[in-house]
């Protein structure tokens, strides 16, 4: 292809202009789509909840000052993305790239499951609107105002979701509780898959009397009913939101470790891990460097489906009121609080739970299309 | 066959204490006197500190932890779990009353699971790729998602507060003692169609998901191939030939289902006011009631410890290749 300056120039300011134009004009249209329609949502937020942007930007309360500042990252880091990626394509238009790393395989193999990208796409809005509450909740979620003239009212356009016992505005209330529920879920499983991938790993690593010790614990551990386990912890420490999600990652581990530990064992029958300790490579690093990252491809998918599962159980915590406190939202204490108006206003459980089936869905959509994506067993199988 | 479940159940023991260990000695680390809970503060500064002691040594908690184990697990293993706090009565009496429910309502879900579960799971695979194995499967996978307590929720809003059909809780109506012995088998029944529904369908679902590729799994297998040459009809050959050797694994994955039953059960108990141990369970734990709590867990613990143990004797005597003489990872 001919090199000329100018239409790299042209593209370039375009792209700066409006992330996903460069990728549009260069024909790369699906990622050019997806940043346009990113940038023009957050732009969008920007301009039409100015007010709330401009009231977060130096609001005393963490949640609002860290979403104006989100905002505005979110923003810049589309743009400067979208710039890079042009002119990374520009300067690669010319290589072909004929091989492929197991990584591009599994991607262009998800991408192949529209259901998945749904999914993922699904999630990614869920934590976009999560983070960015603050600035969207049109009213405040706790604060309560004049309850007998907006108690109950039914969705309408002023309050999309209705308003519950004490007139707070569900709409509002549910994108706070997103927030609470969605990061509880995510933040769990962080501290569950790194217990258990250590364990796991430390126990199929070295085997013999430590490995045997460490995985009757995990039987233990197992066998326990796990919500049991929660609801008695939870409930008697009186848990804040961080402990909340201590004990959340601290009973949910073990799974993780069984199957580590067992990916474990057989990559180390693998020569490559033979050759690292013959070169004096301490297990430490083995473990670490070579090891691990070879197993984490179940993980990922484990991790999805956990998060689902993690974001169930706290709505099942709070909704016994256990787990999160009014008045702070989740979704779990708004559905309980809907069990008692059920019979007044279906409206005020009805919501949270549609999201949080949504949410659990997406997690399990996008765990069947990393499975599928990244285990080449169900390659092959398709077609025998 | 005789000596492997006594084999079992000698490994299930040194389970069983090892979370009777954990359990207790959690609820040890809990902030806040045991007492607080047994009465109020208010109360207890009026009180002769003298009958303070009393009751604290009638509850054994004036001796050090380590004691205070070694005595629980000693009452333990002869079947005594205490007084609840609350109750003022033996947790034994309080557990027996509830249990049946809980029961009821778990093994009624666990037989809804199978018959449905599996019955389409058959389904889906034999119509693999059609629009019918999609809806099945993707059907499946959103019930699978539905969280069950909101299920509950919606189902009675719809079917009891809408329609009437059903009643929104409770065990059995108020005219239960009134009405002739059939009439209260079917008002039990009635009761019960919904919980056993909610708490059936997800892990029906989930099963539906499971049989279907287990199923497909065998039906590629060489020797349903040789069923096939030999001519017999496809109905013969995945029902009498193929189904066998798929509900195997089915078995095991059963005995793992049993923790989330009795955790689904526990939110199912709360939006029917259903009184089984769950619903106890949720109260102990609002009220510190510390010989309850203690008392619900360790019960869960066994029934999932022995639902592990009845799933791997069932795969043993289904699974000729199963030999009883070595332990198989559970």
């Amino acid at each position: 292809m001919e090199n000329s300056d100018r239409p790299n120039r042209a593209l370039l300011l375009a792209g700066s202009l409006l992330p996903g134009v460069g990728h549009l004009l260069l024909g790369q249209r699906r990622r050019g789509t997806h940043l346009l329609l990113l940038a023009v949502g957050l732009v969008l937020v920007l301009v039409l909840r100015w007010d709330a942007f401009v009231d977060a930007l130096s609001s005393p309360r963490l949640a609002a000052w860290l979403s104006a500042r989100f905002l505005l990252t979110a923003l810049a880091a589309t743009v400067s993305f979208s710039l890079y990626d042009v002119r990374r394509s520009l300067a690669s238009h010319e290589h072909d790239h004929s091989g492929r790393s197991p990584f591009q395989v599994a991607r262009r193999r998800f991408a192949e499951n529209q259901l998945a990208v749904i999914a993922l796409y699904v999630i990614l809005l869920m934590y976009l609107i999560a983070a960015l509450a603050p600035i969207l909740a049109p009213f405040d979620p706790v604060a309560i105002e004049n309850p007998t003239e907006t108690q109950y009212l039914a969705p309408s356009w002023q309050h999309l979701f209705g308003t519950d016992e004490f007139g707070r505005d569900l709409f509002s209330r549910a994108l706070y509780g997103a927030s609470v529920s969605l990061s509880i879920g995510l933040l769990a499983v962080l501290i569950a898959i790194t217990i258990g991938t250590a364990y796991g790993a430390v126990a199929g690593f070295f085997g013999g009397l430590i490995d045997n010790v460490l995985m009757r614990v995990v039987d233990v551990v197992i066998a326990f009913p796990v919500f049991f386990l929660m609801l008695m912890l939870v409930g008697i420490f009186e848990a804040n939101v961080v402990f909340l999600i201590v004990i959340l990652g601290l009973t949910s581990w073990t799974g993780t470790a069984r199957f580590i530990r067992g990916e474990v064992l057989s990559i180390k029958q693998r020569e490559f891990i033979e050759g690292a300790s013959a070169i004096g490579l301490p297990s430490r690093l083995i473990i670490l460097r070579h090891i691990i990252p070879n197993a984490m491809a179940p993980v990922l998918v484990s991790a999805a489906l956990m998060v689902g599962g993690m974001v169930a159980a706290e709505a099942g915590l709070s909704f016994l009121g256990i787990g999160i406190r009014p008045p702070t939202p989740s979704w779990g204490n708004m559905i309980s609080q809907g069990q008692d108006a059920l019979l007044v206003a279906w409206w005020v459980a009805f919501f949270p739970g549609t999201l949080l089936a949504i949410t659990i869905l997406a997690f399990n959509l996008l765990a069947d299309g990393l499975r599928d994506a990244l285990d080449p067993k169900t390659l092959m199988r398709k077609f025998v | 066959m005789f000596r492997y479940i006594l084999r079992r159940l000698l490994l299930a023991i040194p389970l069983l204490l090892g979370i009777a260990t954990i359990t207790f000695f959690v609820l040890h680390l809990a902030p806040g006197d045991p007492m607080d809970m047994y009465l109020e503060p208010r109360l207890r500064r009026q009180m002769d500190p003298a009958v303070m002691e009393l009751i604290r040594e009638k509850y054994g908690l004036d001796q050090p932890v380590h004691v205070q184990y070694v005595k629980w697990l000693g009452n333990l293993a002869t079947g005594d779990l205490g007084e609840s706090f609350r109750y003022r009565r033996p947790v034994a009496d309080l557990i027996a009353e509830r249990i049946p429910y809980t029961l009821q309502l778990s093994i009624l879900a666990l037989l809804f699971d199978a018959l449905i579960g599996i019955a389409l799971g058959i389904f889906s695979a034999v119509k693999q790729y059609t629009r019918w194995d999609k809806s099945v499967t993707v059907g499946s996978l959103i019930v699978y998602s539905i969280p069950g307590f909101w299920l509950a929720l919606m189902l009675v809003l719809v079917f009891s507060v809408n329609l009437g059909w059903f009643p929104t809780s409770q065990t059995r109506s108020l005219d239960y003692e009134l009405l002739s012995w059939s009439g209260k088998v079917l008002d039990r029944l009635w009761h019960l169609v919904l919980p056993v529904f909610v708490l059936g369908v997800a892990s029906a679902a989930g099963t539906a998901r499971y049989m279907r590729n287990r199923l497909l799994e065998v039906l590629s297998e060489e020797y349903v191939l040789a069923v096939r040459a030999r001519g017999l009809k496809e109905r013969a050959v995945v029902l009498k030939h193929a189904l066998r050797n798929a509900l195997i694994p089915i078995l095991t994955i059963y005995g793992l289902a049993l923790p989330f039953l009795l955790g689904g059960a526990v939110l199912i108990e709360k939006v029917f006011a259903w009184p089984g141990m769950g619903l106890l369970a949720v109260e102990a734990v609002n009220g510190r009631d510390y010989p309850v709590i203690l008392a619900t867990s360790m019960i869960a613990a066994v029934l999932v410890v022995l639902g592990n143990l009845l799933a791997d004797v069932g795969y043993a005597i289904a699974d000729p290749r199963v030999s009883y003489g070595k332990q198989r990872p559970a």
